[in-house]
């Protein structure tokens, strides 16, 4: 029942996933079809991945930025990268459970994350709390992909305890110079810009005093090293900022809106942080490469110890879908339970951990090489196993940070013990 | 029933239990000989509870999702009366009867509270209740032509009410399982009655030529008796979740240790956390699978396994943490703690194991 993207359609069947009655009678009052924009998605994802893209997609290697700003692109040519956007500002006004249909069919076809900085975050905030000539600045860029964005939230000193940052921007004439140190910040390697949230005010609540600003990381004293991370891959820096000027237009908001601002960010993309749709896929990859070996005269797909543990994991992917579909149509009622949010990124993170290591166990059976240079195209010479190990096995060890990156998961049981416990 | 009308449906339901099953209540009744209490089972009765079965139109069985809060209810207060003889298998059996007079009839004995059924399936040994050595033969004899049945049948609950019970048994006929209805006051059946481990009344039955009536084919009625079955069960699940979560956040707030509330030690936070979340995502699936049971959805056994296992697992989990989370008072018979954790190991024994219900998942990806 579960597909890997290049089977699965083709069979067809892997997809039957009834829809549910609640989510087509919301999709109607929302003015779509569920049914048919899923199948428009998927016939989308079947027929117009770039081969380059797709041969990637297949090995689980790890995507280039011009791909990735490609595949973008090509979702814009359907309006679809800013979908989610209000129609005033150029998107297509779509809610909580469309945005959700989109991602989890796209994720699902095992399609590049769509890097979420401009579009889903900076976005969504620039139409609530910009001004005109931001909006009219920056949106266009995010939409059409031409300006990549990234996050300066943490700090070295403010991980968890966010509200703690020191980043400083003290305000002289028409600029504010910017001096200290963002950290883990996500694909600032291929950035043109980062939102940052600054301390324009020291003293009172932690929380007062932070502001959110727009800084062109081609400014002069801003450097961007890389964290080498234990998964091979380069996809988090350090951004140091030396007497960096930001111009005051840069400024969203007024000062002290940061806070406001980053909570409101939290809220947009609490439910994408799920990643059901890969849950989906990974489990598709995990029954393929069972089906693929064998164990003695039989396949291991056969064998009782691995359909118990796939078993498992089924009724794990079916529960947090559940939820996550109950939380989408509380969200598209305006509505939002106390639990969900946080719920869905300790479930999410944890079930994607889960799959990982099955799909692990099973590739441990011919040994673990970490040839991982086939991580960003073909290797040259020789290849242990499966093509596929090196992307698998840099997919298990990311996977490692889905628990501890956007808040950890001990956050969020502390936030959903002051939510619905009130401590 | 609308948003609103179920709204007010819960809130009549949590009234009902204020006044009905506090702490010095529930207990009581339990002592009565019946196992529960006739006169809570005679104001169900009279609240509307039974006309949530009654059906819009012939054809259809009134939807589940209306069935939920009662459940929850039910599950909550830990009500004993018999819900499932009027509410559950009986239901989805005579859904499958061809005859139209003859389901409007034991429905509406259902419904007026004047025949309630039981249940009679499960066989010893077997929890999944699958294989069926009852059988059903037709008799030709003066002294009464008709279906005669024999065999045994294991922990058949709300005995006591039962004005008949549904049996399923081998068709001798045509070798296919069929249900079958037999009086409770049958000549050739025996009830063996006993307290079950949530303290109710359960007996096992043994039929030697009882007469019977012929009431459908069985592997359809069996298989959506199970469903409707498991749905109610993780429905009622809820219920004890909900409580027991509940209190173990009561409690915590109350302790006081080492000069502080209990709730104050992330340990025992982040434990109760793990608790409400499994009540929430238990709460998404019971509703999910409700609904594609009302809609027939493709998928639905498949559904229906899942939200066992992980209905059962969930509230193992959270009735084994709230006994410890509740020290030592968690063991006694005082509180309802010990009585939840009690009726928990009933619920996943009464459709066949979570661990069945797993296999069954692995046996056919």
């Amino acid at each position: 029942m579960f597909g890997e993207s290049a089977t699965a359609a083709q069979a067809g069947p892997a997809f039957s996933e009834p829809e549910s009655s609640a989510v087509q009678r919301a999709a109607v009052a929302a003015g779509f079809d569920a049914a048919r924009f899923r199948a428009e998605l998927r016939a989308f994802c079947r027929q117009q991945v770039p081969a380059d893209i797709r041969a990637r997609m297949r090995q689980h290697q790890y995507f280039t930025r011009g791909q990735r700003i490609r595949w973008q692109q090509l979702l814009q040519s359907r309006g679809w990268f800013v979908g989610h956007w209000p129609k005033a500002h150029g998107g297509q006004g779509w809610g909580p459970l469309q945005r959700f249909i989109f991602v989890e069919e796209l994720e699902r076809a095992g399609t590049p994350w769509l890097t979420h900085f401009g579009t889903s975050f900076l976005g969504p905030v620039l139409c609530a709390f910009g001004n005109d000539a931001q909006r009219a600045r920056f949106l266009g860029p995010i939409r059409d992909s031409t300006e990549w964005w990234c996050q300066g939230f943490s700090e070295p000193g403010s991980g968890s305890d966010l509200a703690s940052l020191k980043l400083r921007a003290e305000r002289s004439g028409g600029h504010y110079r910017v001096n200290g140190q963002k950290t883990w910040t996500t694909m600032a390697q291929w950035a043109d810009w980062i939102f940052c949230l600054v301390r324009t005010q020291a003293g009172g609540k932690p929380q007062q005093g932070i502001s959110f600003l727009l800084i062109d990381l081609k400014s002069p004293g801003v450097t961007v090293r890389p964290i080498e991370t234990f998964d091979g891959g380069q996809h988090v820096n350090e951004v140091f900022f030396d007497d960096v000027e930001v111009p005051v237009g840069q400024l969203v908001g007024q000062e002290g809106d940061g806070w406001t601002i980053a909570k409101f960010i939290v809220g947009r993309e609490r439910l994408l942080v799920t990643e059901i749709g890969k849950a989906w896929h990974l489990l598709g990859v995990l029954q393929s490469i069972a089906a693929g070996r064998r164990e003695g005269p039989r396949r291991v797909s056969d064998s009782a110890a691995f359909r118990r543990r796939a078993a498992e994991l089924e009724v794990q992917y079916h529960c947090l879908r559940a939820t996550a579909y109950a939380a989408v149509l509380e969200a598209e009622a305006g509505r939002e339970h106390p639990v969900d949010a946080s719920l869905l990124k300790i479930r999410g993170s944890e079930l994607q951990q889960a799959i990982h290591d099955a799909i692990t166990d099973l590739l441990a059976r011919d040994g673990l090489a970490f040839q991982i240079e086939g991580l960003g195209g073909d290797l040259e010479g020789y290849r242990h196993g499966d093509p596929r190990l090196p992307g698998l096995l840099h997919e298990h060890l990311h996977s490692r940070a889905a628990s501890i990156y956007g808040g950890s998961n001990e956050i969020q049981r502390g936030i959903i013990a002051k939510t619905a416990l009130h401590v | 029933m609308d948003d609103d009308a179920l709204h007010l449906f819960e809130e009549t339901l949590a009234r009902y239990n204020r006044e009905r099953y506090d702490a010095g209540q529930w207990s009581d009744y339990g002592r009565l000989p019946q196992g529960h209490s006739p006169e809570r089972w005679a104001e169900l009765q009279a609240m509307g509870c039974f006309e949530l079965l009654r059906p819009e139109d012939d054809d259809r069985a009134a939807p589940m999702a209306d069935l939920l809060p009662l459940y929850a209810a039910a599950g909550e207060a830990l009500w004993r009366e018999p819900l499932a003889t009027v509410f559950a298998e009986p239901i989805a059996v005579i859904a499958q009867l061809a005859d139209p007079a003859r389901r409007r009839a034991l429905l509406e004995g259902l419904i007026s509270g004047e025949r309630p059924l039981g249940y009679a399936h499960r066989e010893t040994g077997d929890g999944a209740a699958d294989a069926i050595a009852t059988t059903a033969t037709k008799s030709t004899a003066a002294s009464g032509a008709g279906w005669r049945l024999s065999g045994d049948k294991a922990m058949v609950v709300g005995v006591d009410v039962c004005t008949g019970f549904l049996v399923s048994a081998i068709d001798a006929e045509r070798d296919v399982p069929a249900v079958f209805l037999v009086d409770a006051a049958a000549p050739g059946l025996q009830l063996q009655r006993y307290r079950s481990i949530d303290d109710g009344i359960a007996a096992d039955l043994r039929f030697d030529q009882a007469p019977a009536e012929r009431l459908c084919d069985g592997a359809a009625a069996i298989a959506a008796a199970n469903a409707r079955g498991v749905i109610l069960a993780a429905a009622e699940a809820l219920g004890i979740m909900r409580g027991a979560n509940r209190d173990s956040t009561d409690y915590l707030r109350e302790r006081r240790q080492f000069g502080q509330p209990l709730l104050g030690f992330q340990a025992l936070q982040h434990r109760l956390v793990e608790m409400l979340m499994r009540q929430r995502e238990c709460e998404a699936l019971v509703a999910s699978v409700a609904e594609a049971f009302d809609h027939a959805a493709p998928m639905l056994s498949r559904q229906v396994l899942v939200l066992r296992v992980e209905v059962a697992r969930a509230l193992r989990h959270i009735t084994r943490e709230a006994v410890q989370l509740h020290g030592g008072m968690g063991v006694t018979q005082a509180l309802r703690i010990g009585r939840y954790y009690r009726r928990a190991l009933m619920l996943d024994s009464l459709h066949g194991t979570a661990d069945l219900a797993l296999e069954a998942l692995s046996e056919h990806p």
